[in-house]
């Protein structure tokens, strides 16, 4: 018999239906990762995003028979994730306050290299500058570039968590990746440009 | 300190004291069935309002005398504007309930609003084939008070017999002439003038709504010359309503008619060229 942390979601989901204990194992599995993402798509103190996961997770627990086993668990927890932050502003009236992301060095290439840019150099790029580029973009675009790029989600999980259409997604990321590039190229980043 | 423990501790604590218990399946299962049901009713609705706009735009011809063409106000006014507009909020709440079901936002917005605009109109055929056009339009004529129904509307401009205009149903109909009831229930006697074709005379039933062309012969009792004749019987009445043959009473209607009038040749010199405005 599997232990509580070999579960599978899926498995887990059930167990957390018959008993509360499982549930910490769901809650321990993925608090890093959401506080993580609220941190990046609204760029919110350590105390307001502890309130939202807590929220996150209970939401999650009260609808718990609503999870769809046809999609990953991580997608309906990130959706309902994403949804509880957007509530967060509305309820204080505001927008995310900015957009907040740490490039590491594998984020950096595969968005070099999908906005097709600096991609003669890599030492020519500037991650500062790239960094401004992602930061700049609007809330529909940021999202999409922070979960193809930095939370790694392919395009059928970023529909299930955005509750969009996979060819929205694709439309949001073209021109997502057209806005950087744009950006990076009018600020004269881009190698060869400079 | 170690937050991933105080999260959870936090999260289970709250669970406890707050009673938090995971919702039912069928709450979530009637939840989906009732935004379907809503969007099924939301399609039902825009269909309802696409009948109302074919009955509007098929019969707009036969509430527009002849030789008359209406200022732009009054052909915004003989536009179904309500039912247009109900029809474009209803796709929009279909398509709204429709993406709030489980797996509604995997469809494209062009893909749903096509697929509800050719259920919408295709249903909306259906309903108006069967008469729900009319009875919305007078429905809406009735009740509210900025809208007038199709039939007001053609009272308004064909209820006119000083001017030269009369409509009404056929109680009785012969070669000669026939008997006619007006919208205000007062019975005409009229007679057909010789310019009136035998195939308009022959193609005439009682039961039918028609227009006529021409001018008052006697005020008592109501007699009238008609010039011209045709039919404004509307498209998409309900089944049962509308034409229908009644032979017994036309001999009697003969004589009736011959006696009442013989004025064929005023019809030249006194047919209406104008109608009054909404």
């Amino acid at each position: 018999m599997p232990t509580m942390s070999e579960y599978s979601d899926e498995e887990l989901v059930e167990a957390c239906l018959e008993d509360t204990v499982y549930f910490r194992v769901l809650v321990e599995r993925y608090e890093g990762k959401l506080r993580t993402y609220i941190y990046r798509i609204g760029k919110l103190g350590p105390e307001d995003s502890e309130d939202i996961l807590q929220e996150v997770f209970l939401k999650v627990y009260q609808n718990l028979n609503s999870f769809d086993s046809s999609l990953k668990l991580s997608s309906w927890l990130y959706r309902i994730t994403h949804n509880e932050t957007m509530a967060y502003f509305r309820r204080r009236r505001a927008r995310p306050h900015g957009h907040s992301v740490d490039l590491d060095e594998d984020v950096i290439a595969n968005l070099a290299s999908e906005t097709d840019v600096l991609k003669e150099s890599m030492a020519a790029y500037d991650a500062k500058r790239l960094r401004e580029a992602v930061e700049q973009l609007s809330q529909e675009y940021y999202e999409v570039i922070i979960l193809q790029f930095f939370e790694h989600k392919t395009y059928d999980e970023i529909s299930d968590i955005l509750a969009i259409p996979p060819g929205t997604v694709a439309t949001r990321l073209n021109r997502a990746k057209a806005r950087i590039k744009h950006y990076m190229n009018t600020n004269g980043y881009v190698y060869g440009y400079a | 300190m170690d937050t991933h423990n105080t999260t959870s501790d936090k999260v289970l604590e709250r669970i406890k004291a707050e009673q938090i218990a995971p919702r039912s399946r069928n709450y979530f299962r009637f939840k989906n069935i009732g935004f379907w049901l809503l969007a099924a009713l939301a399609v039902l609705v825009g269909a309802a309002a696409v009948s109302s706009v074919l009955f509007r735009i098929v019969n707009i011809p036969r509430v527009l005398p002849p030789g008359i063409h209406p200022p732009a106000f009054d052909m915004i006014y003989l536009m179904p504007v309500l039912w247009i507009v109900l029809f474009g909020v209803f796709s929009y709440l279909a398509y709204r309930e429709i993406r709030s079901t489980n797996k509604g936002y995997k469809y494209e917005l062009s893909t749903l609003l096509l697929s509800l605009l050719l259920v919408s109109l295709v249903l909306g055929t259906a309903l108006y084939s069967v008469g729900t056009g009319l009875l919305l339009d007078r429905l809406a004529g009735h009740h509210l008070p900025f809208a007038r129904d199709l039939e007001g509307l053609q009272r308004d401009r064909w209820l006119n017999p000083e001017h030269g205009f009369l409509v009404g149903i056929i109680r009785a109909s012969t070669p000669e002439g026939l008997v006619l009831v007006d919208p205000g229930q007062k019975e005409w006697q009229v007679t057909f003038a010789p310019s009136v074709p035998m195939d308009a005379k022959n193609a005439l039933s009682a039961g039918e709504r028609v227009g006529l062309r021409g001018v008052i012969l006697t005020a008592t009792p109501q007699t009238f010359l008609a010039c011209d004749i045709r039919s404004l019987e509307f498209s998409g009445r309900p089944q049962g309503q509308g034409p229908h043959t009644i032979p017994a009473m036309q001999g009697s209607l003969s004589r009736m008619i011959a006696s009442s009038t013989n004025a064929g040749e005023t019809c030249e010199t006194q047919a209406p060229t104008t109608t009054p405005t909404l």
